[in-house]
């Protein structure tokens, strides 16, 4: 499991983190989802090791993230970051292959990051330094980076937990299929996998179950169906939403932006 | 990993190696070679093999081979130190000199050139040849010690701060080697002529042991920190989370960049544009990814240096102009070419 246990974090003064109980299982998609400032990319951070909880501890396979070394940590679970610095020069294999430890053999790590590049529909920039790619393509290609690494970290024994942190903003609705596609892959292979998401529809489309957050905290989780009501979803965003679900059709949700009084964005 | 084969810039990597080598091999044969005595080839042979006339052994084992010494000390560090500060910053244009490291280490040594019998006082007497590259090492890391500080402060925004902190640290560097310098005597006043004009041909082989020693270290840990400057271009907390322990990599390239250009600052006075000049040509030539890059970047630098050198010998014998003259000639006509080149491209 890769859990969080009752943890709170403090940054900068304010607490973005209170008192949070998250937990993923093998296999699983869980998508985590709330307003901006909820606290999402503060929950990734704590799980993925980069932050440390002030309060409460995190758990990977069992194991305090805080005690394993980063290269330890990093065969363990993959992480697309929300904005990664851009790398320009690199080229497309290089910046996809960067983060796949050095002791699995060369012919393998190629193989491996062919196979992202792929998933990513990004063959055909094969060779190209990553500052001439468009800036979906760019996220795409980082979204390959994390692909690999948790590749790699599996080919090794231990590579069990994907966090995306927003893999499919910036992205056409193809590519975001594609994404989609390649984390219930990697779902599928046995890793946990934990995605911000906005998009409540994809959300639906993609999790086993949803996870939204207001102010630091965990308001909801479970199942899609369960969890997306539209007057949880009208509480937690402070603007009105409709959950619509054609017979036998996916679950979409659809703000209604033009019920919205001037003022209420984003308010409690 | 060696995917390095598989992408473009890594098959361009063993040409360039191969003719930089080659031109730093007949730079420094020609540095053997030239000078007041000219000695030929087969001279030269003949002395490095252990033979020759006393007067040749003379001329090239007391007067150039350490100076071909130093150079490679200098050449190899300046380079490697620069492209280790490139790569931990982010930022092509950052240069030991540029964010104040040079000035910090020239402080050092200035220090201890005019306070040096206080100063070796409280040192170990089997230490107290080494107090200038010692003093020039402590200032040195110093600087980096108080960038590294504000980077962990100014959080992501840390590049613009750090260079405007070394504009800081130069003017201050400057200011209190200027108060030095006012209270310095005649003898010391000398001294600090000839050691701040930068030089290959004053040190004797004690100092250019221990720069050479410390190039040799700044070497080992920068080359071996090639996939972790590669890791750093993601941003912090992207390096970590492939798997880099930021911290301790940022630590040792310290470490290194200090040392190096410590020893090569105190042994051969504050040389500029090498430290920027050599990466910036490597990555032109190998691309970004450092493991093809660092290599090409030290033998750029010990080119560059060799020719500056060479340059300044020959120019107007038997006088012979500081090094640091001819270094900033090469280095800072590039500097503004790249910075104009850079102009339309600097966000992208």
């Amino acid at each position: 499991m890769l859990e969080a246990r009752g943890i709170s974090r403090r940054l900068g003064g304010a607490e973005v983190l209170c008192d949070v109980d998250l937990a993923v299982a093998p296999g699983e998609v869980l998508a985590l989802a709330g307003p901006n400032g909820a606290g999402k990319s503060s929950l990734l951070a704590c799980l993925s090791g980069a932050l440390r909880p002030d309060a409460g501890c995190v758990r990977i396979d069992g194991v305090d993230p805080a005690t394993l070394s980063a290269s330890a940590l990093a065969r363990r679970r993959a992480v697309l970051e929300q904005t990664p610095a851009m790398a320009a020069g690199f080229p497309l294999e290089v910046l996809v292959g960067i983060a796949i430890p050095a002791d699995l053999p060369p012919v393998q790590a190629a193989r491996l990051v062919a196979e992202s590049i792929a998933a990513m529909g990004l063959t055909r920039h094969r060779g190209r330094p990553i500052g001439q790619l468009s800036g979906g393509e760019r996220h795409r290609a980082h979204m390959a980076r994390a692909l690999a690494q948790l590749a790699a970290g599996r080919c090794l024994g231990s590579g069990r937990w994907l966090l995306l942190d927003e893999p499919t903003a910036s992205l056409d609705p193809a590519h975001q299929g594609a994404v989609l596609r390649a984390a219930r892959a990697a779902a599928h292979d046995g890793a946990g996998v934990l995605a911000v998401l906005h998009d409540l529809t994809l959300a639906a489309a993609l999790a086993d179950r949803v996870a939204l957050m207001r102010l630091g905290r965990i308001v909801a989780a479970g199942p899609p169906d369960e969890v997306l009501a539209p007057d949880l979803l009208t509480r937690v965003y402070g603007l009105p939403m409709q959950v619509m679900r054609p017979r036998g059709g996916p679950l979409t949700v659809v703000p209604r932006y033009h019920e919205t009084q001037e003022g209420e964005f984003g308010c409690s | 990993m060696s995917l390095a084969q598989h992408i473009p810039g890594g098959a361009r990597r063993r040409p360039a190696l191969v003719l930089l080598g080659a031109t730093a091999g007949l730079l420094a044969l020609a540095g053997l070679m030239l000078g007041p005595v000219p000695i030929a080839a087969d001279r030269v042979a003949a002395v490095l093999l252990g033979g020759g006339a006393p007067m040749e052994r003379a001329i090239l084992l007391d007067i150039r081979l350490p100076r071909l010494m130093l150079a490679l000390a200098a050449g190899v560090a300046l380079a490697l130190s620069g492209a280790a500060m490139q790569g931990m910053l982010r930022n092509p244009l950052a240069d030991p000199g540029l964010i104040g490291v040079t000035g910090g280490a020239s402080l050092g040594a200035v220090s201890a050139i005019v306070l040096g019998e206080a100063l070796a006082a409280g040192l170990p007497p089997a230490l107290r040849p080494y107090l200038l590259p010692l003093a020039a090492f402590a200032g040195g890391a110093a600087v980096i010690a108080f960038l590294f500080a504000l980077v962990r402060r100014a959080g992501e925004r840390a590049v613009a701060t750090i260079i405007l902190a070394g504009v800081a640290v130069n003017a201050i560097a400057g200011a209190l080697i200027g108060g030095l310098v006012y209270v310095s005597d005649d003898q010391q006043l000398r001294d600090l002529t000839f050691w701040s004009m930068g030089g290959l041909g004053a040190a004797g082989w004690p100092v250019v042991g221990v720069a050479l020693g410390c190039a040799g270290v700044t070497l080992l840990l920068v080359l071996r920190a090639a996939r972790a400057l590669d890791l750093m271009q993601l941003g912090e907390r992207a390096a970590f989370h492939a798997g880099l322990d930021v911290v301790a990599a940022h630590h040792r390239l310290a470490l290194a960049t200090a040392l190096g250009v410590g020893a090569v600052t105190a042994a051969a006075g504050p040389i500029g544009f090498i430290g920027l000049v050599a990466p910036q040509l490597a990555r032109l030539t190998t691309g970004p990814t450092h493991r093809a890059l660092l290599p090409v970047a030290a033998l750029y630098g010990l080119a560059l240096v060799l020719a500056a050198d060479l340059g300044v010998r020959l120019a107007v014998p038997p006088a012979e102009p500081p090094i640091g003259l001819a270094t900033s000639l090469i280095g800072g006509p590039f500097f503004l070419w790249l910075l104009l080149r850079r102009r339309g491209t600097i966000h992208a």
